[in-house]
């Protein structure tokens, strides 16, 4: 047979998930270079998007991350964790295939699973000292600027003890790094934004610091709290012109408690819980219009868990007759069928410590493996002094 | 109209095909392959292939059509598939439909040698008939998905052109997915 044509090798490429792609640039040379070219690589992500192909739930484990394939469960991929440190990493967004990544304020990256890639932020120091913050109040966001095609991620925190003289009430920095700059920059916030932190102290629960991506934007809920703050409020990061701002939202939310904020096939949506009983998710149908905030639905709280204390929707089925959604955690996953009320748990093998994400399948970040990465990773489980102590002292880490 | 589904796969001396150019009914199209096999085929088949299309819209398609690139046995295989996809049953309103296109489909690629489904792939990407190329080209991916470098390479007939230390520089990069 004669050799295969380049173009048909490209649209044969196109119809891959990105980890046999990266198995690819060993085949030949024009295949190593197709691969590893930013045209491809956006061609491809175009595709995986138009297409829906090869999504994945990304679990996010006390020990591992694991993929598995939205079409065929059984497919499953577990990734020891990259920022390994004997600690807890938390995955706090997912965007075109790539995480983020933290283990604490000063050591955050970013992070393809399908490719392996990482990509680890340079320390930024915190204004504060680290026994002024705690991680109840640290926000996170990883963000997407489509303006100048550029990854982003928000840092927030406040300080738990009021400064003094210039800095009255609660301190707070706000910072955000820019991949394509490979630096951090400090983000000045507009008086209205900053009486919102200056007041209160605000105590997040339990993965509410994470930044929601819509409309290159990135959005987190200051959350109400009875007796001290009276109101919630949507603060709003905008991506391309890097301001903290505020978004509208109806004022019969404004006393909710534990009010979440998600993203639903890109529109802002919020859930409002009524613990024992449903949860209620609104949804902005049209971004620029606070009178187009709609209640969308309500989900009953299933038979099998005793209450809802957290509920995110990910992603709309094909056809659009039903939400996945994770219910307190990755364990209760469940498609919530739109017309008959009904949930169906998708069967996936995790256990309550497991949350859940979108992944999509992509090459973003490139392939280009990182031969110091390895050597790093071998470093880490070098302990520093002599192995007893080394052994005694990884159990015993302390994490902000 | 009625249309008659008997497809002529036989060969035609010059003189019967201008007669029959002459005296077809108004909705069929003959294709030529290559190798001088004819195809008389409806022309709601024919429209599949957009080349045909538009030459049918721009009014310069003759009766007969020659279709160069194509030999007569990978062009039979493209009509055959072009035939039972005429009309694509809608997903929600007929779900048996699909399911038995589906089906259908299954067994149509499951005859076929790989080398035969590439030539289907440039054949319809040269009569530019979406679906056809659609369908044979995530055949092929899904084929290849699970396959390593080596396998990949001899499916393809591509030349390994890395060195040696080339290659091990590569594999080293994403051990992950080359080791076990």
């Amino acid at each position: 047979m004669a050799e295969c044509p380049m173009d048909l090798i490209n649209e044969l490429f196109l119809r891959l998930a990105a980890t046999t792609l990266v198995r690819c640039r060993a085949v030949s040379k024009p295949c190593f270079s197709l691969i590893d070219s930013p045209e491809f690589i956006s061609s491809h992500l175009r595709r995986r998007l138009e297409t829906g192909q090869h999504l994945m739930i990304l679990l996010r484990g006390p020990r591992l991350l694991r993929t598995v394939e939205l079409d065929s469960p059984e497919n499953v991929t577990d990734i020891p964790h990259p920022l390994q440190a004997g600690g807890f990493t938390e995955v706090f967004g997912s965007f075109n295939g790539v995480i983020g990544l933290c283990n604490s304020p000063v050591d955050i990256a970013i992070f393809n699973p399908s490719t392996r890639k990482i990509h680890r932020l340079p320390i930024e120091p915190l204004d504060f000292p680290e026994r002024h913050i705690t991680r109840e109040y640290v926000f996170y966001g990883l963000g997407y600027d489509s303006v100048s095609d550029d990854f982003k991620v928000v840092r927030m925190l406040q300080s738990k003890l009021k400064g003094g003289k210039e800095n009255f009430g609660y301190p707070v920095e706000i910072k955000v790094f820019s991949l394509k700059k490979n630096s951090w920059k400090r983000v000045c916030l507009m008086f209205e934004v900053q009486i919102l932190f200056i007041h209160y102290y605000y105590h997040l629960l339990p993965r509410r610091g994470y930044g929601v991506l819509a409309n290159n934007h990135l959005h987190w809920i200051l959350p109400r709290r009875q007796g001290i703050i009276a109101f919630n409020t949507i603060i709003r990061f905008d991506l391309a012109s890097d301001d903290l701002g505020v978004l509208s939202f109806p004022r019969a939310l404004y006393t909710e408690d534990d009010m979440d904020i998600g993203v639903l096939d890109g529109c802002v949506c919020l859930m409002c819980y009524d613990e024992f009983s449903h949860v209620d998710v609104w949804v902005l149908k049209e971004y620029e219009d606070v009178k187009s905030w709609t209640k969308l639905f309500r989900v009953p709280k299933p038979e099998s868990v005793e209450s809802v204390d957290f509920m995110r929707p990910l992603i709309y089925s094909k056809d659009r007759s039903k939400i996945l959604l994770e219910i307190n955690n990755a364990k209760n996953l469940m498609w919530f069928d739109l017309e008959s009320k009904s949930l169906t748990t998708v069967g996936i093998e995790c256990d309550s410590s497991f949350t859940a994400d979108i992944l999509v399948s992509s090459l973003v970040l490139g392939c280009k493996g990182d031969p110091t990465e390895a050597q790093r990773r071998k470093d880490q489980m070098v302990p520093k002094s002599n192995k007893r102590d080394g052994f005694l002292s990884k159990g015993f880490k302390l994490k902000l | 109209m009625s249309s008659s589904k008997k497809s002529s796969d036989g060969k035609s001396s010059e003189i019967e095909e201008a007669v029959a150019s002459l005296t077809m009914p108004f909705n069929k199209i003959l294709l030529t392959s290559s190798d001088g096999e004819s195809f008389e085929i409806d022309e709601a088949v024919a429209r599949k292939f957009q080349i045909i299309a538009h030459m049918i819209e721009d009014d310069c398609a003759g009766k007969a059509i020659p279709i160069d690139n194509v030999t007569g046995d990978i062009l039979s295989k493209i009509i055959e598939y072009a035939k039972k996809h005429v009309v694509e049953p809608d997903e929600d309103e007929d779900e048996e439909a699909k399911k038995k296109l589906d089906s259908w489909d299954a067994k149509f690629v499951e005859k076929l040698d790989l080398e035969t489904i590439f030539k289907i792939i440039l054949a319809a990407n040269y009569l530019n008939f979406e679906g056809l190329l659609g369908f044979a080209s995530q055949t092929v991916a899904d084929y290849i998905k699970d396959k390593t470098p080596e396998e990949v390479r001899e499916i393809f007939n591509i030349e390994n052109d890395f060195t040696p230390e080339e290659e091990e520089a590569i594999r080293k990069e994403n051990a992950w997915t080359f080791n076990g």
